[in-house]
């Protein structure tokens, strides 16, 4: 597993003052799973779009199974599979016709693609719903409709673009699952997501990504002494925690999730606001928890729950940007 | 080519899948050609005013007895509301009237014509019919089927009672009522009254041939409202069908499928190559459904089937163009369904699937000229009317021209939109 397929340099993309992706540069290895971990609107996407030449770099290079970007098109597209982040299907037609219809632009045809549409829809455990449209597919079926269409080919590298995004817990169990038997098979997965617990679980090695620069690269292990001991209070709020700290913090979670509430609080290194929950990044979980929720309880928020959590990558981010990952 | 293909057939299938779309597309057509074509055939037989005054020309270049009462019936009082005829000499410069649209119908009765309905004194046998001849505008051809019913009437009654005074002649021969030499003058006096009164008889077969023809020129036919609906509807609902199929190539752009297909070993030309055959391909199907539908339904003649063929095929492929021209300007599937569906009416109206023979300005009737369904429906037309391949050059060089400039005018503006369009 020392060989990459995938090597990129200085990839850069342009739309007009906004660049949304600043000079990248990494490897994926050959049956590795390569996550590519970062907040919405962090530019994995447009990574992604321009490693399946859908866009081309304003400037920069990459290499995939030995051909080139720019310049080699057709021979990157026919090594790589791509799943993408929204349901590329056609909902009038069965899951077996759409997936006939990607199989044949891929120079599949006949009794090999009949064959391959069997085994595909086997894997995502749904050979008996072939026929069904997929419009009559709850969300998760669908999702995993998108990833059969892109493993017809048996391609060499899988993009997978935050495949569980808008889907039930059980959906995306099964969708983890998945793609740990493709690796286990021998596919290298490039996997972009903004939830940290996905690519800690699946990922031999992580890319962290912010606002469209790579700010670390590593496996876990790697990753996590960035922060050396430092640990996680995950404060469980009952309302969305940006508008609760908003209301007593001066407004400044508001604008980029940091929250100034536990400044100067002993051992408190950093705090932002996520979704409904304020992740406090501390140097000792329990030296520090006393005066957070002393804190807390001061300033009138409702706490419910309280996770004291080991270094993470959630941690890893936070201290490298000071906010949080789903921001 | 094959991805080409796949793409093309895939969008047919998704197209035909839609039971709101095909509904809309199959079914609207038939549904208002049968409303339109009962509400015309109301107008016609009745004192409607919105046909009325038909221009009409008359060329008499008999002059007999029978010659005299056609003109006498198209010219009188009674029919003083519906016709507006003129008599006129030159057949060549009549017939170019009726080409212009300046007038709806022409009436030549030629040489001879009278004399087909009298017997040999000797034999009693009829000559050879000569046949009268009503040439009609293919712009409007329900005030032309008016004036050709007119004419049919007249020549039913004539046979009629040529018929009934031959029978009796020879009842009063045979039986010896009357002697050979009184047979003329008997002859005479029944066919005068018969004449002046109302003479409502029993058909007995047409001893007369009538034709009704084109300007163009052609075989004999005989027209039906529900044959002009019937393309002007499918005409209408075309533009509509190409919509439908422009908007997916902004739809799947919004979708991420078209993301997906360029994220194939594919190329940018296969994958609109196959979106704009895609379009042409479901216009063209529904058009060729429509019209094995209506000649099942209404029973319709449609004319040289390989000419019906070459009208549906260039008439899809200029509304394809048309299609094309607006998902090219337009920046979202929304925007394409408001233009699309302004365009079809708009040219609906300009081109004629509304009002048949409506009597437009010039302006608006060059107006017309840009509207695919005006030439598909002169090819229509001319091709019901019993008219051969020939009358289908222009109607059908139009399309395809039109159909080439559309196509070249939006192949710049992809260019120029290519990767929003392809990516977002």
């Amino acid at each position: 597993m020392t060989e990459p397929i995938l090597t990129a340099k200085e990839l850069r993309k342009r739309y007009g003052d906004n660049e949304a992706v600043r000079g990248i540069s990494f490897s994926v290895l050959r049956g590795e799973i390569f996550s590519l971990l970062g907040p919405n609107g962090a530019g994995k996407t447009t990574t992604i779009n321009m490693l399946s030449c859908l866009i081309e770099p304003t400037s920069g290079t990459a290499e995939i199974a030995g051909h080139a970007i720019p310049g080699d098109t057709l021979n990157v597209r026919r090594a790589i599979g791509v799943v993408p982040q929204e349901i590329a299907l056609y909902d009038s037609l069965s899951a077996r016709q759409n997936l006939e219809f990607w199989g044949r632009l891929y120079d599949m045809g006949g009794k090999e693609l009949s064959r391959r549409v069997d085994e595909v829809l086997e894997q995502v455990g749904l050979s008996d719903r072939g026929k069904d449209k997929v419009k009559t597919f709850s969300g998760g079926m669908k999702r995993r409709i998108n990833i059969a269409a892109g493993l017809l080919h048996k391609p060499q590298l899988l993009f997978m673009d935050e495949p569980t995004v808008g889907i039930d817990p059980q959906s995306r169990r099964r969708i983890l699952d998945m793609v740990k038997e493709l690796r286990d098979q021998g596919m290298t997965v490039l996997y972009t997501t903004h939830y940290m617990e996905e690519a800690e679980e699946l990922s031999d090695r992580v890319g962290i990504i912010d606002q469209g620069k790579l700010i670390a690269l590593g496996t876990q292990d790697e990753l996590t002494k960035i922060v050396g001991e430092q640990e996680t209070l995950r404060l469980h709020l009952n309302e969305e925690a940006a508008a609760a700290v908003a209301a007593i913090d001066g407004g400044a979670a508001a604008t980029d999730g940091r929250v100034n509430l536990f400044a100067g609080s002993a051992g408190v290194l950093g705090a932002a606001a996520v979704d409904h929950q304020i992740v406090v990044s501390v140097t000792d979980a329990n030296a520090a928890l006393a005066g957070v929720v002393g804190r807390a309880n001061t300033a009138g928020l409702a706490i419910r729950s309280i996770d004291i959590e080991r270094p993470n990558l959630e941690a890893v981010f936070l201290h490298l940007t000071g906010r949080g990952l789903r921001d | 080519m094959k991805k080409l293909l796949a793409i093309m057939w895939k969008d047919v299938n998704v197209l035909f899948r839609d039971g709101a779309a095909v509904a809309l597309i199959i079914a609207g057509p038939l549904v208002l050609t049968i409303g339109l074509g009962l509400v015309t055939g109301s107008f016609a037989a009745s004192d409607a005013p919105a046909i009325s005054r038909i221009p009409v020309l008359i060329v008499d270049q008999d002059g007999g007895r029978f010659a005299t009462a056609l003109t006498d019936l198209l010219t009188g009082e009674d029919l003083a509301d519906l016709l507006a005829p003129e008599m006129w000499n030159d057949e060549a410069a009549a017939l170019e009237r009726t080409r212009d649209g300046d007038v709806a119908a022409t009436v030549v009765i030629p040489a001879g014509f009278s004399a087909g309905f009298l017997p040999d004194m000797t034999t009693g046998a009829l000559p050879d019919p000569v046949a009268l001849r009503v040439y009609g505008d293919p712009g409007s051809p329900i005030r032309a089927g008016v004036v050709r019913s007119i004419a049919e009437e007249f020549t039913n009654r004539a046979q009629t009672g040529v018929t009934t005074v031959q029978i009796a002649l020879t009842s009063l021969a045979t039986s010896g009522a009357a002697s050979p030499a009184e047979l003329p003058a008997i002859g005479r006096a029944m066919g005068e009254q018969l004449f002046s009164g109302d003479g409502a008889a029993a058909a007995t077969g047409s001893l007369i041939d009538l034709r009704v023809e084109s300007v163009a020129a052609g075989d004999d036919e005989s027209f039906d409202p529900l044959a002009y609906f019937a393309p002007a509807m499918a005409l209408l609902f075309l533009m509509y069908a190409v919509t439908l199929g422009a908007r997916t190539l902004l739809s799947e752009r919004r979708e991420g499928t078209l993301a997906r297909m360029l994220a194939a070993p594919v190329t940018n030309g296969q994958v609109l190559g196959g979106k704009v055959a895609g379009i042409f391909l479901g216009g063209f199907i529904q058009m060729a459904v429509l019209i094995l539908l209506s000649t099942t339904l209404f029973q319709l003649n449609w004319g040289n089937p390989l000419g019906v063929l070459l009208v549906i095929a260039s008439a899809a492929l200029a509304a394809t163009g048309w299609g094309l021209l607006i998902a090219a300007v337009s920046t979202n599937s929304g925007q394409v369904a408001g233009l699309g569906m302004a365009l079809t009416l708009i040219f609906g109206i300009l081109g004629g699937s509304f009002v048949p023979g409506m009597q437009m300005g010039s302006l608006l009737e060059r107006a017309g000229s840009i509207t695919p369904n005006k030439w598909a429906m002169d090819g229509f037309m001319a091709l019901a009317a019993g008219d051969g391949l020939p009358a289908i050059i222009v109607p059908v060089a139009a399309l395809l021209a039109m159909a080439a400039i559309l196509f070249i005018i939006s192949a710049a503006l992809f260019r120029r939109r290519q990767s929003e369009l392809l990516v977002g």
